[in-house]
């Protein structure tokens, strides 16, 4: 064996110098899979690195790093982009239906954290009822929606979820045993409950139909666990333990038959979840930008000048700044200065404040096209100021800012997907979690498309038709 | 009923009203003459604030203007304004353009203010066109609606901006006869116009501007028959001959009768 093993690298040694193997992973992911040193930006570590140097070198060929964002990792694996993917994949069934896998290379378990003062949650069925932070589509996540009646809140962004559990907007963080070994095993807030349970196994994707590559890396990984390098590797990050025995027992399961398609009977629940989500969020910020909108614009066209200067300067700041750090600073800053807005009421603020800015905008222009005329007339009437505003002047800007303001809610019902970075599951992240869990990115991806049309274009005729009343007036 | 004295008002450094003194009593039917730019539009928004003064002092129903506790919509709500471009309201029907100020400002209910409405459209001769909306109806039709509008509010006073000076020119009699009817009634009325008929038959005293002045205050008869002024004989003489010219025109065919008004000319050639 030990021959046939040399005599691989040497006829790998051939055709390699030229050609690089192409390692496709996103370094997003986190610690400690593969991630940035943070004492040195330039080189990347982890237990995954490590692994794919050991691989590049056995298969001798130079390892060449392709950064993508985790969701893209099978496509751009279909369409050729690299040759292999290693980023914490779990070896699942659905995945396997998407991709052909390598044997594994970690076997892992899942973890509840808990903060230090909770003594309510000791084992994991009394998660039932409670807030528990999760990875998408994870082992973990799964075993949650097993147990039933649990509040899963969805992060990306890993060192976020176990902040929220310091600032109680989470009673758990129930994640992959790795994760939350690295993240939270140093944090004296925070308490492990023992032992970690679960299990999972993280292995190396290739396209479909390249039993080539695979049987080449199969080979190497199985000289790795046998030599003990992969061990020391896994040793190197505090990851071995008992349940790594597995690796080197593993015997590949018979192919999964069939395409990838997405079982509709489980997939369109989500889906539509999620857009219920969508709408919610779209129409109760879209309100608040449409109330917060008009007030600016009143104060910038008729106040006094510390209200016109804060006005335009509130316009300026939230039009001149990305949504996405305004939900985050909205999120996770604003509980640094003890405020502590529940995900819902961040998104719903966060989308409304920021659209407020272009609402002001569209209201002022409204508000300017009326003639100078029609205030003169009302006023020498003897209304109020208010008077005119409301009788004379809103009813008449509304025609000029109709139009706008449809946009910004056709534009407003697609930005609401930003949300998800703020762990709510709305139509987008609902797509993103059951494309990577069963790879079917095409047949998925347009029934979410077709699914935002059905939202914004009864929209958009609606606001046809009401410009239509409104003209003919 | 209204005061003038020393009156100074001015735009973008020029001067539009220069020290006009003025006495105006109930009753009383004005018109104001003169060149564009010469001050009759200022002079009757300041009757109403819609322009502050600099300096000087008016007062109105003895209301004087520049103090700081003026209750000015009250004010407004006496006197009635018509303007040059009607300034309906476009979003509203006839009937509905005419009943906001009294159920706003007088706290009439609705079916009070329609009742009022009705009666007020109907002697503009515009009760058929109660549901209509303003686009639909002709620059005459809507300067009447604003006519009703304003007496809607039951003003002491009315003020009527060159009200015939946007419509062509076979809608200018519909409008004057409405105006007519309302000076016979007693109403005070201040009227800036360039139609010299009309000012000589409906007004009984005449106040001739220019360059922010009052430089004659006269009546009709002996304003039109012998100007005391210089500028005012030039003003007139310029106005019969653009008129003679105009109906020489016409007569040649040069061009129809619905082609240049005569206060188009003589806004040129005045001013």
């Amino acid at each position: 064996m030990l021959a046939l093993a040399c005599w691989c690298q040497l006829v790998l040694a051939g055709q390699a110098a030229t050609t690089p193997l192409r390692w496709g992973v996103d370094l997003e992911g986190g610690a400690p899979y593969a991630f940035t040193d943070p004492h040195n930006p330039q080189r990347v570590i982890g237990f995954e690195q490590e692994i794919a140097d050991e691989l590049a070198k056995r298969l001798g060929r130079p390892l060449e790093r392709v950064q993508i964002n985790w969701d893209s990792l099978i496509p751009a694996l279909s369409r050729g982009t690299f040759d292999l993917a290693m980023a914490g994949i779990e070896l699942t069934d659905e995945h396997r239906r998407g991709a052909l896998f390598s044997r594994p290379y970690c076997a892992y378990q899942q973890q509840i954290v808990v903060r230090r003062d909770n003594d309510a949650i000791k084992a994991f069925s009394d998660l039932k009822g409670k807030r528990v932070g999760t990875i998408a589509n994870s082992a973990a996540h799964r075993m949650l929606q097993g147990l039933g009646d649990v509040d899963c809140k969805i992060y990306s962004d890993i060192y976020a979820a176990y902040q929220d559990l310091g600032f109680d907007r989470l009673d758990a963080v129930f994640m992959d045993q790795p994760i939350a070994a690295y993240y939270a095993k140093d944090n004296p807030r925070v308490r492990f409950i023992q032992p970690p349970l679960g299990e999972g196994m993280y292995a190396i994707a290739f396209k479909q139909g390249n039993t080539a590559l695979k049987a080449q890396v199969d080979d190497a990984l199985e000289a790795m666990i046998r030599d003990g390098s992969l061990e020391r590797i896994l040793r190197h990050w505090d990851l071995w333990g008992p349940q790594q025995a597995k690796l080197a027992s593993y015997v590949d399961p018979h192919p999964v038959a069939g395409g990838n398609e997405a079982p509709w009977q489980r997939v369109l629940p989500v889906l539509l979840t999620g857009a219920v989500m969508t709408i919610k969020i779209s129409l109760l910020a879209m309100a608040l930008s449409m109330g917060v909108g008009l007030l600016l614009a009143i104060g910038r066209i008729y106040g006094p000048w510390p209200v016109r200067a804060i006005a335009q300067g509130y316009v300026e700041v939230f039009r001149g700044t990305p949504l996405l750090i305004q939900l985050y600073l909205l999120y996770y800053g604003l509980p640094n200065l003890g405020i502590r807005l529940d995900a819902f009421v961040a998104g719903v603020v966060g989308l409304g404040l920021n659209y407020a800015a272009n609402e002001a905008e569209n209201y002022r222009a409204g508000i300017l096209a009326v003639p100078r005329g029609q205030t003169e007339a009302s006023l020498a009437l003897g209304l109020s100021r208010l008077q005119v505003l409301k009788d004379v002047i809103l009813p008449q800007s509304l025609r000029v800012a109709l139009p706008p303001v449809t946009n910004d809610f056709i534009a407003l019902f697609k930005d609401s997907s930003l949300v998800s970075v703020i762990t709510l599951v709305e139509l987008t992240k609902a797509y993103g979690m059951l494309a990577s869990a069963t790879f079917d990115y095409i047949g998925l991806g347009l029934v979410t498309a077709a699914l935002y049309l059905a939202i914004s274009y009864p929209t958009a005729m609606l606001a046809r038709w009401t410009e239509r009343r409104l003209a003919k007036a | 009923m209204i005061q003038f004295e020393r009156v100074v008002h001015s735009y973008d450094a020029q001067r539009t009203l220069d020290q006009v003194d003025l006495k105006v009593s109930r009753g009383e039917r004005i018109a104001l003459l003169g060149p564009s730019g010469s001050g009759k539009s200022t002079l009757l928004r300041c009757i109403n604030r819609l322009e502050v003064t600099d300096s000087g002092r008016i007062t109105v129903f003895g209301r004087d203007l520049s103090a700081p506790n003026l209750k000015v919509r009250e004010l407004r709500a006496d006197v009635g304004m018509v303007f040059q471009q009607f300034n309906l309201f476009p979003h509203m029907t006839v009937l509905d353009n005419v009943c906001l100020a009294p159920m706003r400002v007088r706290g009439a209910s609705r079916q009070e203010a329609e009742r009022e409405a009705r009666r007020l459209l109907g002697r503009v001769g515009m009760g058929h066109k109660a549901d209509s909306y303003p686009s639909q109806l002709s620059g005459g039709q809507q300067q009447r609606v604003a006519i009703a509008r304003s007496l809607a509010m039951r003003p002491t006073l009315m003020l009527f901006d060159e009200p015939t000076s946007a419509l062509d020119p076979e809608m200018v009699h519909e409008v004057l006869s409405v105006i007519n009817d309302i000076a016979a009634e007693g109403m005070t009325i201040l009227i800036a116009t360039h139609e010299m008929e009309f000012a000589r038959r409906v007004s009984n005293r005449i106040l001739f501007m220019d360059l922010g002045r009052i430089v004659e205050d006269s009546d009709p008869a002996s304003f039109f028959r012998e100007p005391r002024t210089e500028r005012a004989r030039t003003f007139l003489a310029h106005l019969s001959r653009s008129r003679a010219q105009t109906e020489q025109l016409i007569g040649t065919g040069t061009i129809g009768p619905l082609g240049e008004t005569v206060d188009d000319v003589d806004l040129r050639t005045a001013g």
